[in-house]
């Protein structure tokens, strides 16, 4: 009888003994593929996310009378690594007129002050894409009649339904807005959408002009000509989009070199918060499973020698028996190694299937943790200059789903482990029998 | 005819207590040696160092005239010997017929009938059959082993008194008729009595006590 079947006969004669080996080598297996897999579930979400958590830079040039051109931003969207994608934005006061230039009411109640001047002003907005302007996207604001307005647009505005309404504006109505520091700058516009907001304003020491309902958005030639007297876009700031947040230093550092622009009067800042804080956790969530991984591997080799050295020593007799017939140590070895391969065999197909249940709730579950972006706000006086930059929570970015799948890379890898710990840890435990003498056997047997 | 030879044989544990000293005897074909002595006195050693489980301090065991550790222990214990034990030694998870089938060299099935056991007696588990029953299953394993030559330790010592004279002819009968030498260590007067030649160990020396002529 040759110790392949030898093997075959102890595993399904020795039912108990076999399952709970099966049962060990299998959560063993199913830890290590687990761990595996999230790592790499991890290692695809830090390349994914610089995909999805998108990050750009804000060129602030507010300080710039001239403000920043169409030329100026096409040299900057022609940077490597710039994608394309970009939110103009321009921000002032404006007196609201009807078409027959009567002042138009502005909501006073509630505000702080109301500044000397600006009784009938409010704040404009220009943009190019009002949809991505941040009153939106995290300020509760949302349109309800007509649209956003967008880069193509011209001569357009979006007003507060309850504006509107007090002055009985419709859509498709013209009015007027006056610049309020230089009445010579005034644009007629059209109403093309209303829009209200879906939360409270925490007004505190808001002026007058602030207050949501006399807030207005344009489109950009218009706050150009508003602001600056010029009939193509001119804006303040500009949300600049990247391919890759890591290039983000790089890239500004190739937007301060493009020449005609004063840019020490100008700020850049970086956001990639959400992609640094989610990257952040990915690479923490890396570390742990990878540490996990070592201490599970070091555990499981302690603890199959543990069970494989008492097994052996349980099977004392048959190794004394097969040797005083002319059994061979390397046979008595062979047999102890096909019989738990044949058992890591089982234990490695079905672990794929138990850490496939397995790997998405623990990689979740880990990565329940949520990345914050943070966006700079600014506070104006009365004069338009800077007074202070504050750092507000304006968005939640809750990461807390990895796809984790089980590759084949990774099985085959738990596949290598799993057959080199189990040989490994075998012939550790077959070690002080190899070395005694078959009588040493004997005597202990008997 | 002469199988196997021992030639100044001493062994002792761990370098002190000599167990064997100066052995030498030679041990033939178709004959049943018995051999006795005091608990301790080394008996199972020297089975052990015949049957190749150990090897002598000092001398050497021939058999055919070869050192049986040039030849291999591991190849001398597969070749030429089987054991059979007090215990029995049989491997329990495996069938009467199975456990015959480790040695591999003559049909199970025939040599588990020619010592008495029933087919259905073959399928069973091991350890649910009787005491005498095992030991025949272990006699079986022996002979199935077509070793020339069969050492036995205490082949009767778990066994009733009926079973024991069964199990002492069956030996017998492996010596005579199958001409195999059969070297038995026993306690049993009895038993000894049955045996060509009796041997007795006394302080590590041994002695021919008896020795029947040819013919018995």
């Amino acid at each position: 009888m040759n110790f392949l079947k030898r093997a075959y006969l102890y595993l399904v004669r020795k039912k108990v003994k076999t399952l709970f080996l099966f049962i060990t080598l299998l959560i063993i297996a199913t830890m290590l593929l687990t761990c595996i897999s999230i790592q790499t579930a991890a290692n695809n979400g830090v390349v994914n996310i610089k995909k999805s958590l998108r990050s750009y830079f804000t060129i602030n040039a507010k300080q710039l009378p001239e403000g920043l051109n169409e030329k100026i931003l096409k040299n900057i969207l022609s940077i490597d690594g710039v994608n394309g994608e970009y939110i103009l934005r321009s921000y002032t006061k404006a007196i609201y007129l009807d078409n027959n230039k009567n002042l138009l009411k502005i909501k006073t109640e509630g505000a702080a002050t109301i500044p000397l001047g600006c009784e009938n002003a409010g704040k404009i907005i220009g943009s190019s894409n009002s949809e991505k302007d941040s009153y939106f996207i995290e300020g509760g604001f949302k349109v309800i009649e007509g649209n956003h307005i967008t880069l193509d647009q011209k001569n357009v505005i979006l007003l507060h339904r309850d504006f509107a309404y007090k002055n009985g504006i419709s859509l498709g109505d013209t009015i007027v807005i006056k610049n309020l520091e230089n009445p010579e700058l005034h644009v007629e516009v059209i109403v093309q959408g209303l829009f209200m907001n879906t939360r409270e304003q925490n007004v505190g020491m808001t002026p007058s002009y602030d207050l949501y309902e006399n807030v207005a958005f344009t489109d950009i030639v218009t706050s150009s000509k508003l602001i600056f007297g010029k009939l193509n876009n001119v804006f303040q700031y500009g949300d600049i989009y990247v391919d890759n947040p890591e290039q983000l230093d790089n890239i500004i550092n190739n937007v301060e070199a493009i020449s005609g622009v004063q840019w020490e009067k100008c700020i850049l800042t970086k956001y990639d918060q959400g992609y640094q804080n989610t990257k952040r956790a990915l690479e923490t969530l890396q570390n742990i499973v990878f540490a996990t991984m070592i201490v599970v591997m070091i555990v499981s080799f302690i603890i199959l020698v543990l069970i494989l050295t008492f097994s052996v020593r349980n099977r004392m007799h048959e190794i004394g028996v097969l040797l005083s017939i002319g059994m061979s140590k390397s046979a008595i070895v062979l047999q102890q190694l096909v019989e738990i391969f044949i058992i890591t065999v089982f234990a490695l197909v079905i672990s794929y299937m138990t850490s496939f249940l397995l790997a998405e709730q623990v990689g979740n579950s880990l990565l329940a943790k949520t990345t914050k972006e943070y966006r700079v706000v600014e506070q104006k006086n009365n004069n338009n200059a800077v007074i202070e930059k504050d750092s507000e929570l304006e968005k939640e970015v809750r990461m807390s789903h990895i796809e984790v799948t089980i590759s084949e890379l990774d099985y085959l890898v738990v596949w290598i482990v799993g057959m080199a710990l189990c040989s490994i840890t075998t012939v550790f435990a077959m070690i002080p029998i190899i070395k005694m003498k078959p009588k040493n056997i004997l005597s202990q047997m008997s | 005819m002469s199988i196997l030879e021992l030639k100044n044989v001493g062994y002792s544990y761990d370098n002190k207590r000599k167990v064997l000293k100066n052995i030498s005897i030679s041990l033939e074909i178709g004959k049943m040696y018995a051999v006795l002595g005091p608990s301790g006195c080394g008996k199972t050693t020297l089975l052990s160092l015949i049957g190749g489980l150990d090897s002598p301090n000092e001398g050497h065991i021939l058999i055919d005239d070869k050192n049986i550790e040039q030849i291999g222990l591991s190849y001398h214990r597969k070749r030429n010997i089987a054991f059979i034990f007090q215990s029995y030694n049989l491997i329990d998870y495996l069938t009467p017929k199975e456990n015959v089938a480790l040695t591999c060299k003559l049909p199970p099935e025939q040599v588990l009938q020619s010592v008495g056991l029933t087919e259905e007696e073959c399928k069973r588990n091991v350890l649910k059959l009787s005491g005498g029953q095992q030991q025949r299953v272990a006699i079986a394993r022996a002979l199935a082993a077509d070793a020339r030559v069969i050492l036995a330790d205490e082949p009767t010592g778990n066994l009733d008194e009926d079973t024991a004279v069964e199990i002492t002819d069956m030996l017998k009968a492996c010596a005579h008729e199958m001409n195999k030498c059969v070297v038995v260590v026993t306690h049993s007067v009895e038993l000894a009595k049955q045996a060509d030649v009796i041997l007795k160990l006394k302080k590590g020396e041994i002695q021919v006590l008896e020795q029947k002529e040819a013919g018995r």
